[in-house]
């Protein structure tokens, strides 16, 4: 299944991006504490799998994201990007932050990078690479329907004040706390010690073969270097 | 907290607030001076001024709020003679007959005053009137936290420059 994660790699925090849009104005936004979700894309201007996304970009309303998400690309900041090349990438309706910070809060390993946030949660529930957005919108797609199943990420409907709240995806555990709750639900649906699903021997059985992963491209500018990893899709709890 | 900083605005985010400072675009012999907005809700792409466009999105539990500036012309005036922009604002200070669009329920206030030499109208709206005593509060962080700078700042650009 690849590299096991980074013991620093544990963490489903989500942050305000803040940072400043490629013609200079400042801008921030929130990805908690709202009921959306929200798609983070780390893309860079000179990456060439990322110029498929910004093209993709261009025409936000054929991308083919569930109603609801709120899509914000995320560069890095002014001193490391050319504003003017990220501007001239973006749409204008597309919201782009330029901010090294954030590469750093989220552990971007590379670009192209996608991070799914929960607001209502208050965490990441996935995160990884694609080569086209399709698949992107395809994982996004799935976690909206785990979300609706089971009765998590809506703001006052078993969101923070109750409800179903008692899964460790939508708990905020993390460590062995996480472990214990998620083998604790697999217990519960029949999926004992020693099961055979628990054991996957090739890529293709833990990630559909219509789900075409790639690496991300090393971060030229070195940041969190100890962070990469490999054409992983984490899905929390 | 998150920084926002542009245009000799500065603000440090309480939780959960999201913002954009920025001057728009000027039309013709228009001239434009930065505006700063802060919500509690996800901003919209378009939003006017004065929050035509956001404000209808509010929930309950929402805080929508507006820096604005105006030319320098308006510095010395009585309309902005107030020293400073308000810190601390109380309950009774939002009222529902202050809105820009009266919204049923929301509440709002207006300031006009001069900082470092710059003259603003603070416009703050309240999702709902009613939980005024909970939101004031965290307006009143928001407030706490938002600098202004006597002249703005130059941005800086990671565009090439010739030697």
């Amino acid at each position: 299944m690849g590299p096991s994660l980074p013991g620093e790699r544990n963490s489903t925090s989500a942050p305000t991006i803040a940072g400043v849009t490629p013609t200079g104005d400042a801008l921030a936004v929130a990805v908690t504490g709202n009921d959306q979700l929200t798609l983070l894309a780390f893309l860079s201007s000179g990456c060439a799998t990322c110029a498929g996304f910004w093209e993709a970009f261009q025409t936000p309303e054929h991308l083919g994201l569930p109603e609801g998400i709120r899509l914000v690309v995320v560069t890095k900041g002014p001193e490391m990007e050319i504003a003017g090349e990220v501007g001239a990438k973006a749409h204008s309706r597309l919201q782009v932050v330029m901010s090294t910070d954030a590469w750093g809060d989220y552990e971007v390993p590379g670009s192209p990078f996608f991070v799914l946030v929960d607001g209502s949660a208050g965490r990441r529930i996935g995160e990884g690479v694609a080569n086209h957005f399709s698949q992107v919108a395809e994982l996004v797609r799935r976690a909206q329907i785990d979300m609706q199943a089971f009765g998590i990420g809506t703001r006052g409907q078993g969101g923070e004040e109750g409800g179903s709240r008692s899964r460790a995806f939508a708990g905020g555990l993390d460590g062995p706390a996480r472990e214990s709750a998620n083998d604790e639900e697999l217990r519960a649906a029949g999926i004992l010690p020693g099961d055979p699903s628990l054991y996957p021997t090739s890529l293709d059985d833990v990630f559909p073969s219509n789900i075409d992963v790639l690496p991300p491209q090393p971060d030229r500018t070195g940041t969190h270097p100890s962070t990469q990893r490999q054409g992983q899709e984490r899905r929390a709890g | 907290m998150a920084t926002l900083q542009a245009h000799g605005i500065q603000a440090q985010l309480p939780s959960n607030f999201e913002g954009r400072i920025f001057i728009r675009p000027r039309v013709a012999d228009e001239i434009t001076y930065p505006v700063a907005h802060f919500a509690t809700f996800p901003l919209p792409d378009q939003v006017g001024d004065f929050g035509s466009g956001a404000v209808t999105m509010m929930g309950p539990s929402d805080i929508f709020a507006v820096l604005f500036e105006y030319g320098p012309e308006s510095v010395g005036t009585r309309l902005f003679a107030r020293p400073g922009m308000p810190r601390s604002l109380g309950s009774n200070d939002f009222r529902p007959n202050l809105l820009r669009k009266g919204i049923g329920g929301q509440s709002g206030t207006q300031w006009f005053f001069t900082e470092s030499g710059r003259p603003f109208t603070l416009y703050a709206v309240l999702g709902s009137h009613a939980r005024r005593g909970a939101l004031v509060p965290r307006v009143n962080d928001l407030l706490s936290n938002l600098s202004v700078s006597p002249q703005p700042l130059p941005v800086a650009h990671g565009t090439a420059t010739w030697n």
